[in-house]
């Protein structure tokens, strides 16, 4: 899946989960730059990431991330593994 | 002066550090925040903090390698985990509870509300400060100043590893008063607290309030 829709998606996800609005999906975006984005809401957006790409994060890959751009990195990974 | 020796914990000591970590989470009172929360009993308990263990997650309390152990002869008295708030980048509070989403699945879902009500009373950790937690002294050796001297080794062990560490931290809840002037007595001064004024936080917790209490080193 292209980065391009992967963020698109992602957008409208933060958008519903930590109600910011209409939110770019940087490489470099973290939880310290969104006002609503702790760790109880960050939680539920994972589950609704996965929930919209049909994928399921290894709890390795999910202490690893740092950004949106390793979240953007490994949806991309996951999608395409399904083919 | 009772005669100690302070290791590493090993494999072995699991059972003594789970039974550390759910006397701290009852924190002497009758309430049980696993029971409460996502309906596990003890034993249920230790079972998912085992299998955090088995995760072997940097950064939070849960991580065999960052407990140490106190033995009097050749009896686990004591024991603690440490380790440098936010050193991997993220804090521990995300990291346990990453693990603990993900191990209980809808279980965690399910607990939303509740998780909500403990956030009224969450207090932030100092980042790049040492943390102790999962503090426990077996009741047979309390009273004995043993928990102190167990906090002198780590921070020292700390200091020596990490030279730049400034300040140690302890997390408790305010209803914790013997732990509380244990760690005061260590040095630790009170830094910080949060109330929640949510009725629910009794039927999670025992206590509506959390201290923090940080050593300067």
């Amino acid at each position: 899946m292209e980065t391009n829709i992967i963020r698109e998606k992602l957008s409208g996800i933060f958008n519903q989960v930590f109600q910011c609005g209409a939110i770019e999906i940087t490489d470099t975006l973290t939880a310290d730059q969104v006002e609503k984005w702790d760790s109880l809401t960050h939680l539920t957006m994972i589950a609704e990431v996965e929930s919209a790409f049909g994928i399921r994060f290894k709890l390795k890959e999910l202490t690893g991330m740092k950004n949106t751009g390793d979240l953007v990195g490994l949806v991309q990974e996951k999608t395409a593994n399904l083919g | 002066m009772t005669a100690f020796n302070i290791r590493v914990a090993k494999i072995e000591d699991i059972p003594f550090i789970l039974e550390g970590i759910v006397d701290a989470e009852f924190s002497g009172s009758r309430v049980f925040p696993y029971q409460a929360l996502f309906g596990l009993d003890v034993e249920a308990t230790k079972y998912l903090i085992r299998q955090v263990f088995e995760e072997e997650l940097d950064g939070q309390e849960w991580h065999l390698s960052q407990f140490r152990i106190l033995e009097v002869g050749n009896t686990s008295a004591c024991c603690l985990s440490y380790w440098t708030e936010g050193a991997n980048g993220t804090g521990s509070g995300l990291l346990k509870a990453q693990a603990l989403a993900w191990i209980l699945g809808n279980r965690w879902s399910e607990a939303s509300d509740k998780l909500n009500v403990l956030k009224t009373m969450q207090l932030p950790r100092l980042t790049g400060a040492m943390q102790l937690e999962c503090i426990y002294t077996k009741p047979d050796f309390r009273g004995q100043g043993l928990v102190g001297k167990l906090i002198d080794h780590c921070i020292a062990e700390a200091k020596l590893n990490t030279p730049n560490l400034e300040q140690a931290e302890i997390q408790l809840l305010g209803s914790n008063e013997a732990a509380m002037r244990s760690y005061t007595k260590c040095g630790f001064l009170n830094r910080a607290q949060a109330s929640s004024s949510d009725a629910e936080i009794l039927n999670l917790l025992a206590d509506n309030t959390r201290i923090s209490l940080v050593k300067q080193l």
